[in-house]
């Protein structure tokens, strides 16, 4: 996938791991696996960067005698990505514009 | 390199870091490590798996604004000590009017520059005033007065139109210029603090 819109991606999927369920930084990467490719490195910014915009809310709990954050989506964040999903919807339009079958006298 | 390796390391290559960011990313890590360390049962190989700490710390660092580089810069790296807080204030009429006096000299150096500017676009309405009131008089000496007369009043402003428009471009190009030279100035200041964070990492 092209770097740029992988970037900008990126955002959205993490956002989305914490949708339904409060999730940690490990299982984040795990549950992304399938669909999209992401480094530990790579999440740290991103995590950072969604819990100062306040999409996300981090909470501290013990798990096997340690501490583990958990990360877990704000009202704004879930406004987000229905902003998103909006979005996407003209961005789809416009992919049939460009894949379209036809004539080339058309 | 364990876990504990691992930490010590990271922890060094964000000693230019306000402390808080470099906390929070040690923590990061340090869970990280810890689950994939029950996933993959070998400490080593959950180390291994994150790559190199240079590259992780060099993505930290950029990923953290400059203003905040430069107040942890700013920022002494060990408590004063009574002694040096006591030549601060004895010292205080000295470095203090000599700190004030140097910022004065550059802030009035800068005022002079754009002074300059200013002073050259007033010339120019100035100028383009005289354009049209010339003008307009002359054709109306020269109808009323006396024609030679009025039409030197008329040469005379078109004059001044020519000047207004050649000065224009002059104060534009100048203009240009400060602009040039303020971009300089404040790329040379950002330098002064991008070379000293290398000079720390390299500790």
């Amino acid at each position: 996938m092209d770097v740029q819109i992988k970037r900008g991606l990126l955002d959205f999927c993490v956002l989305s791991a914490t949708r339904y369920h409060e999730s940690y930084g490990y299982k984040i990467i795990k549950d992304l696996k399938p669909y999209i490719e992401i480094s530990e490195s790579t999440l740290y910014p991103i995590l950072r960067r969604l819990e100062g915009a306040k999409l996300i809310s981090v909470r501290s709990a013990e798990y096997n005698g340690r501490l583990r954050k958990y990360y877990a989506i704000t009202l704004s964040g879930i406004k987000h990505l229905e902003e998103f999903e909006e979005e996407w919807k003209e961005i789809m339009s416009v992919y049939k514009f460009i894949v379209r079958k036809g004539d080339r006298n058309d | 390199m364990t876990k504990s390796e691992f930490l010590t390391t990271l922890e060094k290559r964000l000693s230019h870091l306000p402390k808080v960011d470099a906390d929070k990313t040690l923590e990061y890590y340090s869970e990280m490590i810890d689950d994939l360390t029950d996933e993959l049962e070998d400490e080593e190989k959950a180390v291994e798996s994150l790559g190199s700490v240079d590259d992780i710390a060099k993505e930290i660092t950029a990923d953290i604004p400059m203003t905040k580089l430069i107040k942890e810069k700013v920022k002494p790296k060990h408590k004063l000590t009574w002694w040096e807080i006591t030549l601060l204030v004895v010292g205080s009429p000295l470095w203090l009017s000599l700190l004030i006096a140097l910022f004065a000299v550059v802030l009035s150096l800068y005022i002079c520059i754009w002074a300059v500017v200013f002073s050259l676009y007033a010339v120019v309405v100035a100028l383009f005033g005289a354009f049209l009131g010339l003008v307009v008089f002359g054709i109306f000496f020269a109808a009323t007065r006396g024609f030679v007369r009025g039409l030197l009043l008329f040469g005379v402003g078109l004059f001044c139109g020519g000047l207004a428009i050649v000065l224009t471009y002059f104060s534009n190009f100048i203009l240009k210029q400060v602009l040039k030279l303020s971009r300089v100035i404040w790329r040379f200041i950002k330098s002064l603090f991008v070379t000293k964070e290398k000079k720390n990492e390299e500790k």
